[in-house]
């Protein structure tokens, strides 16, 4: 993009934990995220993973028996701190669900609420951004005709994709992505793959998948977590052509090769 | 162009204006639930307020033992028409909770589709019809028609009471425990058809015993709305202030009583009237808390 | 081809168990229809009864014209006026009361928040106090304590504090009902919570809103022994809303019950009702049933 106006930012987790009353999910992890990368978080289901994802937005806020001890820094701003306007804070740091979650509004309202919400109310610039937003997500052709129909109308792919076009048209420096493809049809997945492949560059993106085929096409860096004492903690990370072909740790050694066989 | 390219000055003040927001937003709403809440405060407050000379000066013991009601003459003796309320109101569950459970059996187990949702329909719509409606029907159909085979030779009675009162409350007590059996999770109704039971078994032996709290919640319910129904037992029971000996007997309830002679009465007869609410609010909050134990109680053990 | 008998691994029980399970069955579904035919007969005949006393006094004359010879003559006009008025004052305080209590409910408190506890058991009590105890209530409270007398006004109060429970109930019901994906979205994309709130969750509990606000209304124009004492018998077309005005509700009690000769045009009043009540209840079945698409 020539007049890229994103700054994708580098994250820095160190010494995580996320409880929920009794039970943690997440401990201790520490993990460098490489600014403009995309970073895969892959394990079995269940080791934590989305919760790990859920804390870098704080949110873990809307989860009244969550508890975070910790740090995480997204560019110069720590989450964690009191000062920290977590509004704001989501605003940089977009997130993509597993399941497509449109709001029961226009297609045109999805991607254009936040940003009315965040100050812009120029219609001119709403639309240039409407537009660049669903090209970047190769839905403009397909809805361009239809920008005032419901978004629920919309296929589960299209939909998938109106919510990523939603998050990067408020520019996030980061995005968080859980599973975003795990809900729909191998085609739609596709799609919706290779539009996030072509987010590479512009944002800071953090995937957590447990399609470990998925993580070995799209990311440049990978984290495997493994649940550990009842608890998922990172057991190895690095680029990922390291992490699939020469793993250090016996169980990613063993759960990538699961990969093949 | 781009949003984010306002400065930060700008972004700061954004932020605390929608923090501004936030915070009245909050306020006003607390203010509605408050103020919400309050009202039943208020309504206990006032209605004790009121009843309070009646309690002071005539007393507990006198009102449930004076020979009769001359609230004129100073006789203030309620328990006839305590009696009748509780007559009229145990009548009437007693015949609704069968009805209004048959009824809700028949949607879920019975009833072709067609027929169920017609039904179903129907009893929501009995649900709605005003209690003055009731009245006016019981006056001028049941009522006469009661005449014909009483003893007494007059419809006005005990009976019309408790048959209006089981027409008003069974619509509710039927969809009650129809969201009851729907609550029933319908893996126990697979399991109990694969062990070959019968329609009736599944119904009676399986789903109404699994949907109990459910069931005995709305009856409670509904108990509580007979003891405080005014209007329609005002027309139909023909208001004598006696004890009533057989389901023929006239009867007056105590909020027919209310509605009757607060028009006029004044200072301790006024009172008085107002201890009667404050009775019929007070079983009526018990019964609702009974409710919500009961209510709260299943949803622990689910 | 010979018939060959075939054996049964299972006998069947003793004829008489067998018999008698057969025998409940049928005893059970006579019962539950019979239920419903019950149910279904009084409805009928009550409909049908009232419908047939009163259809022959309803016209427009009757809607508009001012009552006379204590209600025997005449038509309703005044009365309906009255009713309009109480239903607004009632709706005006009670919907912005509510909206805010369903609110705070839904989406403020988390679960169980020692205050969300104390509203929903004062909203429960106050669903079941008998209406003539709002009556008793709003005789001291609105009529004397607060000086409003018998009036518009003092009805139109006491009713408010009787539809609060049930118009909180269902639309807080309503907002809890959108799925958390909309609020998970909403918080991801930075939106605050008034526009959350706002843009949000209450258009998409629009319909729950709507059904709550109908339910309310149908309480309201059905209820009178909460008015009786509060706004009043007078059947002049009210001046303010400080006058007193009689309800249809109330109309219709007085008429049957201390009017001799009254039955017919108690009758017409209580068809007027039942007609405006039935056309509530189609309305909210519409309501409902139109806006199921939407999720999933």
């Amino acid at each position: 993009m020539p007049d890229s106006p994103t700054h994708p930012a580098p994250l820095r987790i160190s010494e995580l934990t996320v409880r929920y009353g009794q039970t943690t999910a997440v401990a201790d992890v520490s993990l460098d995220i490489p600014a403009g990368a995309i970073t895969a978080i892959v394990g079995p289901s269940g080791c934590g993973k989305s919760s790990l994802l859920a804390a870098l937005n704080r949110m873990t806020d809307l989860i009244p028996t969550a508890v975070v001890t910790g740090h995480v820094r997204v560019g110069d701003t720590d989450v964690y701190d009191v000062r920290t306007d977590v509004v704001a804070l989501r605003r940089r740091v977009g997130m993509i669900f597993q399941r497509p979650n449109p709001f029961a509004m226009s297609v045109r309202r999805n991607v254009t609420l936040a940003l009315r919400e965040h100050g812009v109310s120029d219609r001119a610039i709403l639309d240039a951004i409407t537009e660049r937003a669903l090209r970047d997500v190769g839905l403009w052709d397909e809805v361009r005709d239809r920008l005032d129909r419901p978004a629920t109308t919309l296929s589960g792919g299209q939909q998938q994709r109106l919510c990523i076009a939603r998050a990067i048209a408020l520019e996030p420096d980061v995005l968080l992505m859980d599973e975003p493809c795990s809900a729909l049809d191998p085609i739609a997945a596709e799609t919706v793959e290779r539009h996030i492949a072509s987010l590479r560059g512009r944002y800071t993106v953090v995937l957590v998948t447990h399609n470990l085929a998925q993580a070995r096409r799209l990311a440049d860096h990978t984290a495997v977590m493994w649940l550990h004492d009842g608890a998922g903690r990172i057991i190895e990370h690095g680029p990922t052509a390291a992490v699939f072909d020469t793993p250090t740790h016996d169980l990613t050694a063993r759960y990538v090769r699961g990969l093949q066989g | 162009m781009s949003p984010s390219s306002t400065d930060t000055i700008d972004a700061t003040r954004h932020a605390r204006r929608r923090r501004v927001i936030d915070a009245l937003l909050l306020a006003a709403l607390r203010c509605a639930a408050g103020v919400s809440a309050a009202v039943v405060l208020v309504i206990a407050w006032f209605v004790a307020a009121e009843a309070w000379p009646g309690l002071r000066d005539v007393g507990v013991t006198r009102l449930l033992t004076d020979d009769a009601w001359r609230p004129t003459a100073g006789r203030y003796g309620m328990a006839p028409m305590l009696i009748g309320t509780l007559a009229a109101t145990f009548g009437a569950v007693l015949l609704t909770a069968p009805l209004g459970v048959g009824s809700a059996v028949f949607l879920r187990f019975y009833a072709p589709r067609r027929v169920a949702s017609v039904y179903r329909r129907v009893v929501e719509l009995l649900a709605g019809v005003p209690s003055v409606v009731f009245g006016l029907w019981g006056i001028a159909v049941l009522a006469p028609l009661i005449a014909t085979v009483s003893p007494l030779g007059q419809g006005q009675s005990l009976l019309a009471g408790v048959l209006i009162l089981t027409m008003m409350t069974l619509p509710t007590v039927a969809l009650t425990t129809d969201a009851a059996i729907a609550a029933v999770p319908a893996d126990t109704r697979r399991g109990a058809a694969a062990l070959g039971l019968s329609r009736r078994a599944i119904a009676w032996r399986v789903v109404i015993p699994a949907a109990r709290a459910g069931i005995v919640t709305g009856v409670i319910l509904q108990t509580g709305r007979a003891l405080g129904e005014t209007m329609a037992v005002l027309m139909v029971c023909g208001n004598i202030v006696q004890t009533p000996h057989s389901v023929f007997d006239p009867v007056r309830t105590l909020t027919a009583n209310i509605a009757l002679e607060m028009g006029y009465a004044d200072d301790r007869h006024r009172a008085v009237l107002f201890v009667s609410g404050l009775v019929l609010m007070l079983l009526v909050a018990g019964l609702v808390l009974i409710a919500e134990a009961i209510d709260r109680r299943r949803v622990h053990v689910t | 081809m010979s018939h060959t008998p075939t054996t049964r691994t299972m006998t069947p029980g003793k004829p008489g168990a067998m018999s008698r399970a057969a025998t409940l069955d049928v005893a059970a579904a006579l019962f539950a229809w019979g239920c419903a035919a019950i149910v279904t007969a009084a409805f009928a005949w009550l409909l049908i009864d009232v419908a047939w006393r009163g259809v022959g006094g309803l016209s427009w004359s009757f809607l508009v014209d001012e009552p006379s010879d204590a209600g025997r003559a005449g038509g309703v006009g005044p009365v309906v006026l009255s009713t309009l008025l109480i239903l607004a004052v009632c709706m005006a305080v009670s919907v912005p009361l509510g909206l805010g209590a369903a609110a705070l409910l839904a989406e403020f408190t988390r679960g169980d928040t020692r205050f969300a506890r104390l509203v929903r058991r004062s909203l429960d009590v106050l669903a079941g106090v008998p209406s003539i105890v709002f009556g008793l209530f709003g005789n001291a409270f609105f009529c004397l304590a607060l000086g409003m007398g018998y009036s518009i006004l003092s009805g139109g109060l006491t009713l408010a504090c009787m539809v609060l429970p049930i118009l909180i109930r269902v639309t807080e019901q309503g907002m809890r009902d959108v799925p958390d994906a909309q609020r998970h979205a909403a918080a991801a994309l930075g939106l605050s919570r008034t526009t959350t709130l706002l843009r949000v969750t209450l258009p998409a509990a629009m319909p729950a809103l709507a059904v709550g606000l109908v339910l309310g209304v149908g309480r309201a124009l059905a209820e009178t022994a909460a008015l009786i004492f509060t706004s009043g018998y007078v059947t002049r077309t009210p001046a303010s809303l400080l006058d007193s005005g009689r309800s249809l509700s109330v109309h219709i009690y007085d008429l049957a019950m201390n009017v001799p000769g009254g039955e017919t045009h108690a009758s017409a009043a209580a068809l007027l009702l039942i007609a405006v009540l039935l056309a509530i209840n189609l309305l909210t079945n519409w309501i409902t049933r139109r806006t199921h698409p939407g999720w999933h």
